[in-house]
């Protein structure tokens, strides 16, 4: 009786703090939207981004047609439509990068060239390794073309001698695989730091009762902390719940409706419920122990949402952890946050059973106890 | 009803004594004054009383045990979101109450408190005045016969105030025992059979409050108009004067000379005395006796 009370305060107090409520569920569902969409061109992996190019023909050869051709067929690259000079489409952004095919390209080709055939000028901002790229698929069409010009000098026709032979894949699995889609990434992504940011009511509602004397008054009841305590996790933690559902529901949904992909649910629901249930503890875990430790609402708002943001920061909520260099991507792991998310793509992306994702979810579940356990600690010394 | 024995009690090993020795006795039945100023101990002597903190020395003795002292406290701890009967819905839970039980202890609450129109209102949208009465029928939610009372009334306008008070004596007429905290004198002139006052954590004085009022072996001559200078100094060369200025004077008795010798010195000098009393002073003065300082301090 004395925790279904407890229960039903703490809900009704968590269902009518309006603010709370605008944090939980509409600050997740716009970062969703907007990220969805920002990150859809560099994320997807139907649509490929392209770099965007112009060729300035000052050979005008059949060669140097054929040269266009193959780099044309190439994937990565987008020839621009642009009319503008190439200088100026590069000085004004409209393309990524020129290329220049020198004169005499035919002649260079057949001797022992000194000077280059072909240059690649590039905008500023081009990340070097597109410039490798485009400048190894440039030097692979020039070997081909002068080993198929050697054939035919000896009577041997060794069109095709250079295709590729190299298959390229993505292995599949729990914990390896091919990057997420931009709804892939930004749903779990932003139900993780929205679980997480139960923070916020929770240790308001528990310094208000710890600061208005609330706490005093039910120990002088002969209230348990456990009965107390009991009340709290069981609310929020169904809240947490019906965040998840409602951010799935808005990623499979909502997010199409703006253009995107749906999300879709590769693995076993029972493996993301799972994931859910262990999160939402680590969160209220996490939660419980700021609010018994901070002195005042302000700090509580202080610590837990700069808390939230590192772990998010750390754990690849604010940048994906794919594309983090090493150093970073180990450190990830350090992150309750990280091990909430990957436990999520790992389901929703890599097709993870239960087993697959039990690690995760019991690290999530340690990470709780040792909060609780730490929180229990702390409200007996300070006498809360 | 209630024994304190010789209680002590401080926060930390080797920090200050917050109590040091209290002693009370409060009979059942009966509204018990405790009277001091802030940070004289009396909430903390109420938090040990009803079992929130151990003494560090000293022990408390309350017959009936195992039944746990209701307490109202000093905040208004209650849940502004929730309405009233929701708050008082949820205490009753926590005390352990369901059912018809519940609804009955409520209800008693409610027109105990005279909660009834604003019931079904979020607390927080209440006046000051009915914050306090919710805070008063929830701690009353209680099957309890000791009831403590810590500063129910601080920041309350004058008609809930009066409502409050009012409250609090019916509960004397159901036959509770109730330690009514306060520092403000009138209150507990106006309540209590019985008062202790405390101060620096040490009860300087207990007992019947008509006791403490009139046990005083004073006379107090209190002036129409403002009284000359040369009466003064009159008065002062005739009797032992404890205190005095132009509107009243405090002599010492026995008086060397009889009554009538006080009343010619003031038709001789045109000083009308107004009123004359001997040993009746207020709460206020008792306490300024006591502790050489005024009670809100």
């Amino acid at each position: 009786m004395k925790l279904w009370a407890a229960l039903t305060k703490e809900t009704l107090a968590l269902t009518r703090d309006l603010h709370a409520l605008a944090a939980l569920f509409i600050m997740p569902v716009v970062f969703i939207l907007i990220m969805s969409l920002a990150l859809q061109d560099t994320l997807s992996a139907q649509s490929a981004h392209k770099f965007s190019y112009l060729v300035d023909d000052q050979d005008r050869g059949a060669l140097a047609r054929t040269l266009q051709e193959r780099f044309a067929a190439t994937s990565g690259f987008t020839r621009s439509t642009e009319a503008l000079a190439p200088s100026a489409a590069l000085r004004e952004h409209r393309v990524n990068f020129v290329l220049v095919i020198e004169p005499r390209l035919e002649r260079g080709l057949s001797e022992r060239a000194r000077k280059p055939l072909v240059r690649i000028v590039a905008e500023p901002a081009l990340a070097a390794s597109v410039l490798a790229l485009a400048q190894t698929q440039t030097e692979l069409i020039l070997a081909q073309l002068a080993i198929e010009r050697l054939g035919r000098g000896i009577g041997v026709n060794l069109a095709g001698a250079t295709d590729r032979r190299v298959a390229v894949a993505y292995f599949e699995s729990a914990g390896v695989s091919r990057p997420p889609t931009a709804v892939q990434q930004s749903v779990p992504a932003w139900l993780v730091f929205a679980m997480f940011f139960i923070v916020i009511p929770l240790s308001t509602i528990f310094i208000a009762e710890r600061d208005h004397g609330t706490l005093r008054r039910l120990r002088s009841m002969g209230a348990s902390p456990g009965v107390f305590f009991a009340g709290k996790i069981v609310p929020f933690f169904l809240m947490n719940q019906v965040q998840a559902v409602a951010m799935l529901s808005v990623g499979a949904y909502l997010v199409p409706l703006f253009g995107s992909e749906a999300l879709a649910l590769n693995g076993s629901p029972a493996a993301l419920a799972l994931v859910f249930a262990a999160t939402s503890l680590a969160a209220i875990g996490y939660a419980i122990l700021v609010a018994v430790s901070a002195g005042s609402v302000a700090q509580a708002t202080i610590i837990g949402g700069v808390g939230n943001i590192l772990f998010g920061a750390i754990g690849g909520v604010m940048a994906p952890k794919f594309l983090m260099p090493q150093s970073m991507q180990r450190l990830a792991e350090a992150s309750p946050m990280g091990w909430a998310l990957e436990g999520m793509l790992d389901v929703l992306l890599r097709g993870a059973g239960v087993g697959a994702v039990a690690g995760r979810a019991a690290a999530l579940c340690a990470f709780a106890a040792v909060c609780l356990a730490i929180a229990v600690v702390v409200f007996r010394y300070k006498r809360i | 009803m209630l024994d304190v024995h010789d209680v002590h009690y401080r926060y930390r090993a080797n920090g200050p004594w917050v109590l040091q020795g209290v002693d009370l006795r409060v009979a059942a039945g009966e509204i018990f004054g405790l009277l001091g100023p802030n940070g004289a101990g009396k909430t903390t002597l109420i938090s040990i009383i009803v079992g929130l903190a151990a003494p560090t020395r000293g022990r408390i003795a309350r017959a009936g045990s195992m039944q746990r002292p209701a307490l109202v406290p000093q905040d208004l701890a209650f849940y502004p979101m929730l309405t009233g009967r929701e708050n008082l819905a949820f205490f009753g839970g926590m005390l352990g109450l369901w059912g018809a039980r519940l609804r009955r202890r409520m209800d008693y609450g409610i027109a105990f408190a005279g909660l009834a129109p604003a019931i079904d209102q979020r607390a927080g949208d209440y006046s000051g005045g009915m914050k306090r009465r919710l805070n008063l029928a929830i701690g009353l939610l209680a099957e309890t016969e000791l009831i403590l009372l810590d500063e129910p009334t601080v920041g309350v306008d004058p008609q809930s105030r009066a409502f409050i008070l009012d409250a609090i004596r019916g509960l004397r007429t159901e036959g509770k025992t109730v330690v009514y905290t306060s520092h403000y004198m009138e209150e507990v002139e106006y309540l209590c059979d019985r008062v202790a006052i405390l101060d620096n954590g040490r009860v300087l004085t207990q007992g019947r409050l008509d006791t403490l009022l009139t046990g005083d072996s004073k006379l107090r001559l209190v002036f129409g108009d403002a009284a000359p200078a040369e009466f003064l100094t009159s008065l002062a060369r005739d009797f032992d004067v404890v205190s005095a200025d132009t509107r009243e004077a405090v002599l010492r008795t026995p008086l060397r000379h009889p009554l009538s010798r006080l009343m010619q010195l003031c038709e001789t000098h045109n000083v009308e005395p107004a009123r004359l009393q001997r040993g009746a002073k207020n709460l206020e003065e008792v306490f300024m006796e006591l502790t050489r300082r005024s009670l809100r301090d």
